[in-house]
This record gives structure tokens, C-alpha cells and sequence, in this order.
């Protein structure tokens, strides 16, 4: 008679097992995992086809669940599983740095501004539906985003956060003002405003927006950071000294000198608080007085219905502004790189593209020419700039592309600290500017080696 | 008989193998206690010193996130010192914050420990209270003081504005994170707000722990208070003194949330720390050598920090009656 060691039935554990069962079923899971760090590969019957995508986790939650809901559609046409990853904007370079490194992770990812050239040597070329994708959508507004480093096209622009000028209607009415269409009209006014106790708000600060807006301005009077071949310092000009010397008079005339500690949040604030006159800024601003009822300080009205937003204004040098793009790429080494294809091509099919941008509220505004004149813009006089701002809005690096040494001169916030030095007369505006420079080489010389 | 000539050794322990025999003679008797040590070594040598010999090796070589890389010297630290002026920058801000951290929350936690000391009233509410600042994620805290320093709704301003008797003497409004000659120090006061409940409990510890005796005795020979303070108090907390020096120390020139969290670095690069421009550098650039040459540039002088203070704590004081 075989002798057996059991346990309790039931209980805790749930059924029990004799002493050999449970060495028998030990030694077979024991062995099956062996097996499969052996091989490196999973058991037939867990080799599904899986799409997977790693997004940033988007501020406007309706963006992320319609983008999922295509996903899956896309999934269940194709037969196949997918599965959406998102994480914080702030945590994504570490986790695409994490998959690059490693040679694993997801297939799509989202990868905006300077990474594409960044990760140029692990991102398929997607030149072929970028062509196709462009062509169908009536060409891209933005040329200069997505490229490698041999101009190859290793990610597709995506969307673009616009900055266009937000602006108290009521308070330029109440000086006698029209709405500022140059950067001129924005001196003059702001400094009116400012001595009626409503200043300018635009950040000289560590901050993306102090990145983004003096871009622009430097754009707009003639001046530019990088020749066109994106690897040569050009900042050294009688325009760039003119547009920092600009930039010092809208500081002491207009601002006030909590802009050198603003974040991106801190001008909607000034905005929606009732205290600044004109900020650049996407609708967020809008959007926020809209939803918490912002009233105009000792009064009943809403503060929203006084907000509105025109395209940047135009300098010496024509109308430019400079904003985030965001791109989606396909890794070199992802698992599923034809079938990544076919979803990005389904994702930016015309219906589905609107659909985003309704979700989005406005936030995500396309980057195909035949997109931009979407119902939600055209219908609501609070947004008509968006049609048309893609016109004027250049990627990081432009006039040329947004490269790894863009991005450093970006993160570093060299441009915002040496306007500030300026604006607070801690440098002239020429020795600033040789400052500007001095660095921009330091870090040029440097990157251009490596990439 | 052999039976008879085996030692008492030999009965407890089983006759070993010829390759353990070989091992214990060359390793010594203590061959066991290595085999015990051994999970605990291999937990540090895995999570601590591998992890640290890549960050040397990555500071000498030319690493970029995703890329191969290539040995380079001495490279990164000839760049740093000599073409980055942000790092130097850097620099000055990381050792003025150091130091000025340090002394107030050594001459305050001092204070501190000794009123509550004499504290009757409430003695334990005030020690647990005291504990929060400490005990609370850095990051939250933080935020709530950036909150207080906003540069447009600062609380601090308006108290300075609307509450006598500071808009009598017509004192601030202060740019606390704007100023580039304030922000650094506003740092330093939150660093000082966040590190001091380690300091006054830690010394009210030592304090307590002095015999009473001491005091009785020194109070018979006529000393004053100023006199039992400098001449029993302060050389018997030594040890616990260099203790907390050292882990303040290397906690606040290795401090990232606080800077981050309230300017990110600005303005004008007034408060970036070596953890701070090396996270910019090395994450946010992706040039991962540079990085870690920015965090290990002051690893010499930590070093020697470190052995100065256990030097210091080695030399034990004691009195006799």
C-alpha cells in the first residue's frame, strides 16, 4: 500500500497535493521555464501576433482613449492583439533610452522634437508612408520634422502645439488699441497695459514655453541659432543682437520680473487670474478659464469670454513661430514592423486623424495641409488662428532639423538665460549674444563629432 | 586505535573532502563564515559596486545613450573644467549650498535639541511633530513650498504686503525663485526646513544620553552654563556630531528633488546642482559619459570629507569622576 504525506483538504491552500504530486509538478514547471530561457522564446501556443505602442501619457485624457479605440479597431480588423503603453511626457526619454539600450520594447513609439535623429540608427526609414501618407492628406506642414540623420524620414510628424498670442480683448479696448498683428504693435500695447497694472507674460525662465516663444521671436526679426545644414552655428548676427535688444525692452517695458521663475504653468495663471493682458500660449489657457468659470477680478464676467487667440506676430523678418512636434516612429528592432506600417497608414486616414482632433479639443493640431481647416476651428472664432498658424510654425533646429545638438542647446535653456542676462542687464545684448554663441559651439562641436 | 586519536574537533565535524580540505587550507579555518557572507556580498557587489565602476567607466568614456562607446580618458573632465561654463556655475552653487545647509542645520538643530530638552509641556508632541518635514516624500513638500515662493501668488509676498507690521516697513515683495541672487538661497532655506528634524532629533538623542552626573559635578566646581556646554556637552556629542555632518554632507550635495521641483536649474543656471546638470546632461541630452563625469567630479573630495569626519569620530572623549 503506497504511503502518502497529504495536507489538509481544502482550507487555505485550496486542494491539496500529495508530496509526489507536488515534486512532479515542480520539476515540469521547473523544466519548462529552463526550456524557455534556454531557447529565449516562448511556447508556441503564447506566440500571438502583438502590436505594441508606447505613447505620452497625453493632458487631455478624451486624446488617449480615441487614439486606443483605433488601436484596437485596428487590431480586431487585423486579427491580431495590441496593447498601448503611455507614460508621463517627463518619463519618456528614459524609457525609449531603456528599449534603445536593451534592443526590446515596443513596436510604434512616440518619439517628438529631436528624437528621430537622435535614434536615427534604431528607427525604421518610413520614408515610403510618409510619401503616401503626405500625399494623400495634401502635403505636410512640416517639412523639417521626423528626418535622420541621412535625411532619411525615421518618424512621421504627428500633431504640433501651436503658440499663438492670447489676449484681453477688454483691456486692449479699454487703451484704444487694435489687436497686435507685429511684434511692434505687442511693445507698444504691452507697455500701456503693463501701467495699468496688466503686464505681458512671456517666460525668460527654465521653462519649454521661454524655449518655444523666444524662438519665435528671434525668427521673426531675421535671426537664426543654426545655418540651414543644421550643424553650423549662426547666431552671431547684427539680426540676433536686434531681436535680443528687442526682447530687453518688452522685459523692463512690459514684464514683470516674476517671468524669469515662470513655468509653463505660471503664465496661464497670470492669464486666467486676470492680472496679465497678453501671453503666448496654446488654448490651454482658454480651455482652463472655460472650465473653472474664471472671473475678471471684482466683477461678474467671465473671464473666457474676454480671451482671444490671433496667429504670432510678425517681426522685421516676416511671422514665425517655433513649437513642440510630436512624431511617431517604428524601431529598427521592433517585432512587428510591416504590420506598425499598416496601422500608422489606417491612423492617418482622414476620418481618423479628425476624429483625434475633435477628442484632443483642438490640442493636437494637424500637421497635413488638407487637415487643418477642420469644422472644430472654422466653427469657433476663439480658434480660427489654427487654421492657419501651421504656415508659421517651424520645428527645433529650424531652418534646419531638429537635431541631437538642437535639443542640447534646448535642455540647457542657453537661449532663455542669456535673453534674461540681457533683460536684466547683466550682459549687453551684443556680449550676450557672443555668450549664446560661445556655448552653442561648445556644445556643436561636441555633438557634431558624434552624430 | 585511530578511533582514539581523533581530536574533539574531529567528532563534531565530518571528515572533509579533499578539495574542501584543499579550500580550508588555503582560505583558513574561517572558510565558512566566507560561504555566509557570501549572499550579502554578492547583493552589494551587484547593486553597489557594479553599478558604480560603469558610472567611472562611463565618465571616461564617450557614452551616449543607445550608441556604442569608446575609452576617452580624462576627456569629459578636461571639457567640463575647461569648456562648460554652466558646470562651473554649478560648482559654486553645489558648495554654497552644502555649506550654508550644513551650518544652520547644525547651529539650529543644536538650538533646537536644547529647548526641547527643557521642554516640559507637550514634549512628545513636539518630538513626533518635528518628525514631518523628514518623514514627508521630499517632492510633495516641495511642491507645497513652491507653491508659498510662486513667482506671481507667493504667500510669503502677500504677508509681506497685507499684514502689518511688514507693509509698514515696506519690506519685500521678494522674486524668491526669480532672483538670481535669491533663488539659490531659497533652496537652501527649504533644505534647511527638510533636513533639520534629522538634526535636532538625532542631537537630542546624544544629549540625553550624557550622565547627569557630569553636569552635578561640573555645577559643584562652579561652571557656567556656557562652560558645561563647550566643556561636556559639545565634546561628548562629537561622535554623533561628525555622524550627522557626514550624512548631511553627502545627502545635500547629492540633493536633486528640492531644485527640481522649484526652478528646475534657473534662473540663469543660479541653482543648478552637480545632481541636477548631470540629470540634464546625461538623461536629458543622452550624453551619458558627460553625466556621470558631472555626478562623480566631486566623489575625491567626498572621499576625503568622509575619512576626515570618521577619523574624527574615532577619537572618543570621556570623562572620569
Amino acid at each position: 500500500m503506497e504511503k502518502t504525506t497529504s495536507t489538509p483538504k481544502g482550507g487555505l491552500l485550496g486542494q491539496s497535493r500529495t508530496r509526489r504530486e507536488f515534486l512532479g509538478t515542480s520539476a515540469k514547471v521547473g523544466g519548462g521555464i529552463a526550456a524557455i530561457l534556454a531557447t529565449g522564446q516562448a511556447p508556441a501556443y503564447a506566440q500571438e501576433r502583438e502590436l505594441r505602442m508606447l505613447v505620452w501619457s497625453h493632458f487631455v485624457p478624451a486624446s488617449d482613449e480615441e487614439l486606443e479605440r483605433q488601436f484596437k479597431e485596428f487590431g480586431k480588423q487585423a486579427g491580431v492583439s495590441v496593447r498601448m503603453d503611455r507614460v508621463a511626457h517627463l518619463q519618456l526619454p528614459a524609457v525609449l533610452a531603456g528599449e534603445v539600450q536593451g534592443q526590446k520594447g515596443h513596436d510604434i513609439v512616440n518619439v517628438s522634437n529631436s528624437n528621430p535623429h537622435l535614434y536615427s540608427d534604431h528607427l525604421e526609414d518610413i520614408s515610403d508612408i510618409y510619401g503616401e501618407i503626405g500625399a494623400d492628406g495634401g502635403g505636410w506642414t512640416a517639412e523639417t520634422m521626423g528626418k535622420g540623420r541621412k535625411g532619411e524620414q525615421a518618424a512621421l510628424p504627428w500633431y504640433f502645439i501651436s503658440f499663438p498670442l492670447v489676449f484681453r480683448k477688454d483691456l486692449i479696448a479699454e487703451i484704444g488699441e487694435k489687436v497686435p498683428d507685429t511684434w511692434e504693435d505687442v511693445h507698444r500695447v504691452g507697455m500701456k497695459l503693463k501701467a495699468k497694472g496688466h503686464p505681458l507674460g512671456i517666460q525668460l525662465a527654465h521653462s519649454a514655453d521661454a524655449n518655444w516663444i523666444n524662438r519665435g521671436i528671434l525668427w521673426s526679426h531675421g535671426a537664426k541659432l543654426v545655418a540651414e545644414d543644421s550643424r553650423t552655428v549662426a547666431v552671431n548676427t547684427p539680426e540676433t543682437v536686434e531681436a535680443f535688444k528687442f526682447v530687453r525692452a518688452l522685459y523692463k517695458d512690459c514684464m514683470e520680473q516674476e517671468v524669469l521663475a515662470w513655468d509653463d504653468r505660471n503664465n496661464n495663471v497670470c492669464m486666467i487670474s486676470g492680472k496679465c493682458s497678453m501671453i503666448l500660449n496654446p488654448i490651454s489657457a482658454y480651455r482652463a478659464a472655460v472650465r473653472e468659470n474664471a472671473l475678471i477680478p471684482g466683477t461678474q464676467n467671465l473671464i473666457a469670454e474676454q480671451i482671444e487667440h490671433v496667429i504670432p506676430p510678425k517681426g522685421p523678418a516676416g511671422r514665425h513661430m517655433c513649437a513642440s512636434f510630436v512624431g511617431v516612429g517604428i524601431w529598427k528592432f521592433a517585432k512587428e514592423k510591416e504590420l506598425a506600417k499598416e496601422f500608422l497608414k489606417y491612423h492617418f486616414q482622414k476620418d481618423n486623424q479628425n476624429r483625434l482632433l475633435v477628442a484632443s479639443k483642438g490640442y493636437n493640431q494637424p500637421v497635413l495641409a488638407q487637415f487643418a481647416d477642420h469644422p472644430l476651428y472654422s466653427s469657433d472664432p476663439k480658434y480660427a488662428f489654427a487654421t492657419e498658424i501651421g504656415k508659421y510654425t517651424h520645428s527645433l533646429g529650424w531652418p534646419g532639423v531638429p537635431t541631437a545638438a538642437a535639443q542640447t542647446v534646448y535642455d540647457q535653456y542657453l537661449l532663455p538665460d542669456t535673453l534674461a542676462e540681457c533683460a536684466t542687464d547683466r550682459l549687453s545684448p551684443e556680449d550676450a549674444v557672443a555668450k549664446l554663441e560661445k556655448q552653442m559651439k561648445r556644445v556643436y562641436k561636441r555633438l557634431n563629432r558624434k552624430y | 586505535m585511530e578511533a582514539v586519536e581523533r581530536t574533539r574537533h574531529d567528532l563534531i565535524r565530518p571528515p572533509a573532502r579533499p578539495v574542501l580540505r584543499v579550500l580550508r587550507k588555503m582560505a583558513g579555518p574561517d572558510i565558512d563564515g566566507y560561504g555566509f557572507i557570501m549572499p550579502a556580498a554578492f547583493i552589494m557587489i551587484a547593486l553597489v559596486v557594479y553599478p558604480f565602476c560603469l558610472a567611472v567607466y562611463f565618465s571616461l568614456s564617450d557614452a551616449f545613450i543607445g550608441e556604442e562607446s569608446q575609452f576617452i580618458g580624462i576627456e569629459n573632465f578636461e571639457y567640463i573644467i575647461t569648456e562648460d561654463d554652466i558646470f562651473l556655475i554649478t560648482i559654486r552653487n553645489t558648495l554654497l549650498f552644502a555649506f550654508f545647509s550644513v551650518v544652520f542645520k547644525i547651529v539650529l538643530g543644536m538650538a533646537a535639541a536644547l529647548l526641547l530638552l527643557k521642554a516640559l509641556r507637550l514634549k512628545k508632541f513636539l518630538r513626533g511633530s518635528l518628525l514631518i518635514p523628514f518623514v514627508a516624500p521630499t517632492a510633495l513638500t516641495t511642491l507645497g513650498w513652491w507653491l508659498i515662493f510662486d513667482p506671481t501668488y507667493s504667500h510669503i509676498n502677500w504677508i509681506l504686503e497685507n499684514v502689518w507690521p511688514f507693509y509698514a516697513l515696506g519690506i519685500g515683495p521678494y522674486h524668491w525663485l526669480g532672483d538670481p541672487d535669491l533663488a539659490l538661497y531659497t533652496c537652501i532655506f527649504v533644505n534647511i526646513w527638510r533636513g533639520l528634524p534629522f538634526f535636532i532629533i538625532t542631537i537630542l538623542a546624544g544629549l540625553v544620553s550624557i550622565p547627569e552626573h557630569l553636569y552635578e559635578a561640573a555645577d559643584i566646581d562652579g561652571a557656567t552654563a556656557w562652560d558645561k556646554f563647550w566643556k561636556i556637552a559639545v565634546p561628548l556629542l562629537r561622535p554623533i556630531l561628525a555622524i550627522i555632518i557626514l550624512f548631511s554632507t553627502i545627502f545635500t550635495l547629492a540633493d536633486f528633488n528640492i531644485v527640481f521641483v522649484l526652478t528646475r536649474g534657473g534662473p540663469i543656471n543660479s541653482t543648478h546642482l552637480f545632481a541636477t546638470y548631470s540629470y540634464v546632461t546625461g538623461i536629458s541630452n543622452h550624453e551619458i559619459g558627460l553625466g556621470a563625469a558631472i555626478s562623480l567630479f566631486l566623489f575625491p573630495i567626498l572621499v576625503m570629507i568622509v575619512i576626515g569626519l570618521l577619523r574624527l569620530v574615532r577619537r572618543d572623549t570621556s570623562y572620569e569622576l
